[in-house]
């Protein structure tokens, strides 16, 4: 336990909103926020450490070290929540801090501090209610000898301890209770003893994010800071070689510096404007070894072929088994298959997909003797402080990584060649600090990709369309090879993950890793995205052949009661829809969720009119931000669904901008109604992801049962039809 | 490049940059005067993330050269807008509906909003859709739309 005196980081609006509005802290303690420091009082109040999330200070203020990145998915609040409902504070005196890199904010779900696969609330969510069990107990430990009684006498509520008629706040308590034991296996709340899990209190971002004040990446302002932007090659992938223009740059007053950094060069000035410019008449070569010039022909035919291939040892892909036994299960089901009455066999693809985040890639680093400081909007700071430390060369215990908010991430702030480009750009201007910006065009030209995947999906049924024997293979880029750099076929790769969401007998299931070029990234729903609109759609297929309503049909092949009541829910809600729909199922994160889109076609235009979605995800701490991460999910999904198609000519990426990937605008976008079952004592599920599936398999069901083509390869502008995004 | 200098009219107070004349305002807002809520999202006009207001019109600072500015234009920001006391209907309604999810996009929501109000006071549901051409990657439209109702209503009985 140590303590150390704090100085208070307060905005203006901060102090003005008083005790209404609490205080947030955004990595504070560093000199671009002592510039707008305004101390509160003239004696610092002095922090009391207990356990690695929780500071108590002796002026009543609580602290919560968030180890999670805010991406626009709502833990910062969340985590906060559960942390300080354990341990009976008053929701009003909790300030949140983004935390940097820290090994010993451990999340067992996804084995480190790496924000991804929504695992946030189910992952570090009960890390962080046992810290706010244990410190509530040292407190009232603290308080059991300061008064001299009994800790069964204490009464701890609101941020108080309460004993003999004497109330005693926390911050009267901290310094003392921080040099207790923090205690091990403190029992945590039922959901019944619950004061603010599942309750609408206001989240504290919303109102620095409305003022302009909230701190994203790109908004690091550091005191002599530089910016660099790059100049980088067309092509998306490849060995930088050569750059034509850099000695004239060099010779410009307003040009600080110019250096080469993974993946292109950075042109480092006073201003972004002057760098980008500047660094826009660089020309960039690449070599592209042996990978050759290829176009979305070529790579549309590989993943197809390695889809659509009967031989398993085809040198095209390589099967990820997991442990499986292929060639029993392929037997198995062609066994099966042979005493069907029907069979059916469908072909699916989904394309290339952008993350467009709308903060686009940024990072700053500060080189100086010897130690690197950083400042990121960063989803996985253990990664980025480790390449930021080999890119500067220094030591990993010389840097240190100050997040902010990202604004948008999506998946694509995990990866760390922006970061590793900013410290390469800082070793360039040593002493100074410099902000690496990429632009839009960059974005979106190097990103890293959802991978286009194929669907290979064979049924055996009975008469009565009851499914007997099902294949399902699919293929496609590994997002874990691209990022490991290594490739293990045994190992599960959840960038490929396959299965079914129903009962099925006489099941295959196969994945199929093809190795490309382009490079490939985690994505809002990974694999799931895929997956359930391949199966999603099959059902339908298969529902409509059966000649059986699609409710009743999928209801047919799933016994989980928690699947079948959101099925039902949903078939009830939208029992008296005029319009043509068509829904979707899944359970995956651990929730439940189905939805329907209502839509028409006139003239070969398709307007969408309303979504409805009935999900249970078990306990919610904040069902107001599940309801958003919901629509906010089926929206990222329903944009590329559209129009969504990064084309790739030559190796370069032919889209530059948000025109180009699909992205949604409220213009065209059905309002969303979302309901939520109560369902508190089951575990909460992730939910930032689970949305996103469902929309793309909806829409193009429900494209069928308006009177439009069956859409089996997306973006559905590819079809007929005439969409608008 | 040479610089020149110009003299601008941001937030009531006049702000001199020394910047090449095709410095787009939202570098001259970003970079010099250090009002970072303004953000910087497509660089082509299409995001909406860097509206200012420009004499009250809503104007994507990304594609104004600040050659074509000076001291006559008077240009709100985000930090701006949020220093009235009380806080603007348009902003109170975004922290009652508490709109945003990553907020990136929200300064340029806020003020779009607010002129998109001044356009039409009494908005439906339909003409707020068509009307707002912000983009959101997270998809904050049903709350934005909410947002938009609720201080359509504010304005209204506080003019009446």
């Amino acid at each position: 336990m140590r303590s150390n005196a704090d100085t208070p980081a307060l905005s203006r609006r901060s102090l003005l909103a008083g005790s209404t509005a609490s205080l947030v802290l955004f990595g504070c303690s560093d000199d671009h926020v002592i510039d707008k420091v305004e101390a509160r009082a003239a004696t610092p109040p002095v922090s009391h450490k207990m356990g690695v999330y929780i500071s108590i200070r002796d002026d009543n203020r609580i602290t919560f070290a968030t180890p999670n990145a805010e991406m626009g998915q709502g833990t910062f609040d969340g985590l906060a929540r559960m942390l300080a409902d354990e341990l009976d504070a008053d929701w009003e005196q909790i300030d949140i801090a983004l935390s940097g890199y820290n090994p010993a904010m451990f999340n067992p779900r996804i084995y480190g501090q790496t924000t991804g696969n929504s695992f946030a609330i189910r992952g570090f969510g009960p890390a962080v209610r046992k810290a706010g069990a244990a410190a509530r107990l040292m407190l009232r430990q603290a308080a059991a000898m300061q008064l001299g009684i009994p800790l069964d006498k204490v009464v701890m509520s609101a941020g108080t301890a309460r004993a003999n008629g004497t109330t005693l706040r926390y911050g009267d308590l901290a310094a003392q209770a921080a040099q207790l034991d923090v205690p091990k296996d403190v029992p945590l709340k039922s959901s019944a003893q619950f004061k603010l899990i599942g309750k609408p209190f206001k989240r504290k971002e919303t109102r620095p994010k409305t003022t302009g004040e909230a701190r994203f990446g790109i908004d690091v302002e550091l005191p002599g800071q530089l910016v660099a932007a790059l100049a980088m090659p067309r092509e998306a992938w490849g060995d930088v070689t050569s750059a034509k223009g850099v000695e004239q740059l060099r010779q410009r007053d307003d040009i600080v510096a110019v250096t080469p950094v993974t993946g292109g060069y950075a042109v480092i000035a006073e201003d972004f404007w002057t760098a980008k410019s500047a660094a826009d008449t660089l020309e960039i070569e690449v070599d592209l070894g042996d990978e050759q010039r290829l176009s979305s022909a070529d790579l549309d035919n590989s993943v197809k072929t390695a889809a659509t291939s009967d031989s398993a040892e085809a040198a095209l892909y390589k099967p990820v088994s997991a442990g499986q036994d292929l060639p029993a299960s392929r037997a198995a089901f062609n066994a099966a298959l042979t005493d069907c009455d029907r069979q059916a066999e469908f072909l699916y693809s989904v394309p290339v997909w952008a993350h467009g985040a709308l903060e686009p890639l940024t990072a700053t680093a500060w080189l100086e003797e010897g130690k690197l400081r950083l400042w990121a909007p960063h989803q996985n700071p253990k990664a980025a402080t480790g390449a930021a430390a080999k890119a500067a060369g220094v030591p990993v215990e010389a840097v240190t990584l100050e997040r902010t908010f990202l604004g948008g991430s999506f998946g694509r702030k995990w990866n760390t060649d922006f970061v590793v480009q900013a410290a390469e750009a800082a070793k360039a201007v040593p002493g100074r600090p410099v902000k690496l910006i990429w632009t839009r065009e960059q974005d979106t030209q190097h990103d890293f990709y959802r991978p286009q995947l194929y669907g290979v999906l064979k049924f055996g049924c009975d008469q009565d369309g009851q499914i007997k024997a099902a294949s399902n293979i699919i293929a496609g880029q590994s997002v874990a090879r691209t990022w490991f750099g290594r490739y293990n076929p045994d190992a599960p790769d959840n960038s490929l993950q396959n299965q079914f969401a129903y009962e099925i007998q006489n099941g295959h299931i196969e994945s199929r890793a093809v190795e490309l070029p382009l490079p490939m990234g985690w994505w809002r729903s990974v694999s799931h995205m895929p997956t359930v609109f391949f199966q999603e759609c099959a059902m339908d297929e298969l529902a409509l052949k059966a000649g059986q309503d699609p409710f009743a049909y999928r209801l047919a092949h799933l016994s989980d009661p928690r699947g079948r009541r959101v099925l039902e829910q949903l078939r009830t809600i939208t029992a008296d829809e005029e319009r043509a729909i068509g829904i979707a199922y899944s359970d995956s994160y651990e929730g439940y969720l189905a939805a329907a889109i209502s839509v028409s076609i006139s003239d070969g235009q398709l307007h969408l009119h309303d979504v409805w979605v009935v999900a249970d995800v078990g306990m919610m701490v904040d069902p107001e931000t599940v309801q958003r991460q919901i629509s906010g999910g089926l929206y990222f999904g329903l944009g590329p669904a559209l129009d969504g198609d990064m084309q790739v000519e030559e190796a370069m990426i032919t889209g530059e901008n948000f025109g180009d990937i699909g992205a949604l605008y409220g213009y065209a976008a059905p309002p969303v109604h979302v309901t939520l079952i109560d369902n508190p004592d089951a575990p909460p599920a992730g939910v930032g992801e689970i949305g996103t599936p469902l929309i793309a398999p909806a829409l193009c069901n429900a494209i069928v049962a308006a009177g439009g083509p069956r859409v089996r390869t997306l973006p559905v502008s590819k079809s007929e039809l005439v969409v608008q995004t | 490049m040479t610089k020149t200098a110009y003299t601008l009219n941001i937030n009531g107070k006049p702000h001199t940059v020394k910047a090449s004349p095709d410095t787009p305002l939202l570098w001259a807002l970003r970079d010099s005067a250090k009002l970072t809520g303004t953000k910087y999202g497509c660089g082509v006009g299409i995001c909406g993330a860097c509206t200012v207001l420009a004499d009250g019109v809503p104007t994507r600072s990304c594609g104004v050269p600040i050659e074509t500015l000076d001291e006559t234009v008077a240009i709100t920001t985000i930090e701006g807008f949020a220093e009235a006391e009380p806080y603007h209907p348009v902003l109170e309604a975004w922290n009652e509906i508490q709109v945003p999810q990553c907020g990136y996009c929200q300064s340029g929501q806020i003020l779009a909003a607010k002129a998109f109000l001044e356009d039409n006071p009494t908005p439906s549901a339909a003409e707020i859709k068509e009307g707002m051409t912000n983009l959101c990657r997270c998809g904050t439209y049903n709350e934005i739309a909410a947002a938009i109702a609720l201080a359509a209503s504010s304005l209204e009985k506080s003019s009446s």
